[in-house]
C-alpha cells in the first residue's frame, strides 16, 4: 500500500497558507452561506515521483475577488485575467501541495493548468482527500487525486 | 543603469505580478520584455539582449528547466543571469537549478524575497 499524499489537515493547511500569502485571503473554514453556484474549475496534473491531479472548485464570486487581492486594488481584472488567474492560482497551490509529499530526489513536472467556468471538469470518483475552504466570496473546493488516468 | 529584465511565465496575472513588485521596489528597471513559454523566450533571446532572466519552470510548450538548459549552451546567454521563479523549491529542483547557476524563489513570494534575490542576481 503506498502512503497517503496528504491528510486533510495538511490539505486544509497548504491551502490557507497559500490563499493567504498569494492573494492576502481571509480563509475561514466554515461559511454562514452554503449554497454558492459553482463559478469555475481549474485542474492541474501533476507527474514525477507520484502522479496525479489536483482539481479546484470555486463557488460563489470567488476568481475574481482572489485575482483582485492577488494583484492589488490598483489594477484592473478582466475576464481573462480572471481566468489565467485562477490557473496560476491552482498551479501555485498544486506546487505547494508537492512540496508536502516528502523527501524526494526528482522534481515533479506541473502541467498547464486548464481553466473552465462551471464545472468544466468532472470530480474524481473516489479523490484521495478534499478539503473545502471559504472566503468572504464563496468558497473553495479543493480535490486530490492520485494516479495519472486522463482527464476528459 | 537601468536593468532590461526577460520576464517568462506562461500566467500573464503572473507576469504583472512581479513586474509590478520589481517596479515598486525601487530598483531602476528599464526595458521588460514578456514570454509566455520557454521557447517564446529562446526567439526572444535570438534577437535582443538582457541583464537578467526571470523564469518560472511550470510551462507548456517549453518548460523552466529546459529553457535554462538550452540557454547556457549558447555563448550568448551561458553567463546571463537568471533567476527562477517557482511554485516548485522542493531539494530537486532547487539542486537542479542552482547546478545551471540559478537561484529559486518560491511561489508565492514576498516582494521582499523577489527583490532580494533581483538585486543579488545583478550582483547589487
Ligand atoms: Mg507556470
Amino acid at each position: 500500500m503506498t502512503t497517503p499524499m496528504l491528510t486533510q489537515e495538511e490539505l486544509m493547511n497548504v491551502a490557507t497558507s497559500v490563499l493567504e500569502d498569494l492573494c492576502f485571503a481571509l480563509v475561514d473554514e466554515e461559511s454562514d452561506e452554503d449554497d454558492f453556484p459553482v463559478e469555475a474549475t481549474a485542474l492541474v496534473r501533476f507527474s514525477g515521483p507520484r502522479d496525479g491531479r489536483l482539481l479546484i472548485r470555486t463557488r460563489g464570486d470567488v476568481a475574481g475577488a482572489l485575482v483582485r487581492d492577488m494583484m492589488g486594488e490598483d489594477e484592473e481584472v478582466g475576464d481573462d485575467d480572471r481566468r489565467d488567474g485562477l490557473g496560476e492560482i491552482a498551479n501555485v497551490l498544486c506546487g505547494n501541495i508537492v512540496a508536502q509529499f516528502g523527501p524526494v530526489d526528482s522534481a515533479f513536472d506541473l502541467e498547464a493548468p486548464r481553466v473552465g467556468i462551471g464545472d468544466a471538469f468532472p470530480s474524481d470518483a473516489s479523490p484521495e482527500v478534499c478539503a473545502t475552504v471559504c472566503v468572504d466570496e464563496g468558497m473553495i473546493e479543493i480535490e486530490l487525486s492520485s494516479g495519472g488516468a486522463p482527464v476528459s | 543603469m537601468a536593468i532590461n529584465i526577460l520576464l517568462v511565465d506562461d500566467s500573464a496575472v503572473m507576469r504583472r505580478l512581479v513586474k509590478k513588485t520589481l517596479k515598486l521596489s525601487g530598483v531602476p528597471i528599464g526595458r521588460i520584455a514578456e514570454a509566455g513559454n520557454g521557447q517564446e523566450a529562446l526567439d526572444i533571446l535570438e534577437k535582443e539582449t538582457f541583464d537578467l532572466a526571470c523564469l518560472d519552470v511550470n510551462m507548456p510548450v517549453m518548460n523552466g528547466a529546459e529553457l535554462l538548459k538550452n540557454m547556457r549552451k549558447k555563448e550568448e546567454t551561458k553567463d546571463l543571469p537568471v533567476i527562477v521563479v517557482s511554485t516548485d523549491n522542493s531539494p530537486a529542483r532547487v539542486a537542479q537549478m542552482s547546478a545551471l547557476g540559478a537561484p529559486v524563489v518560491a511561489k508565492p513570494f514576498t516582494p521582499e524575497t523577489l527583490v532580494d534575490a533581483f538585486v543579488s542576481a545583478i550582483g547589487g
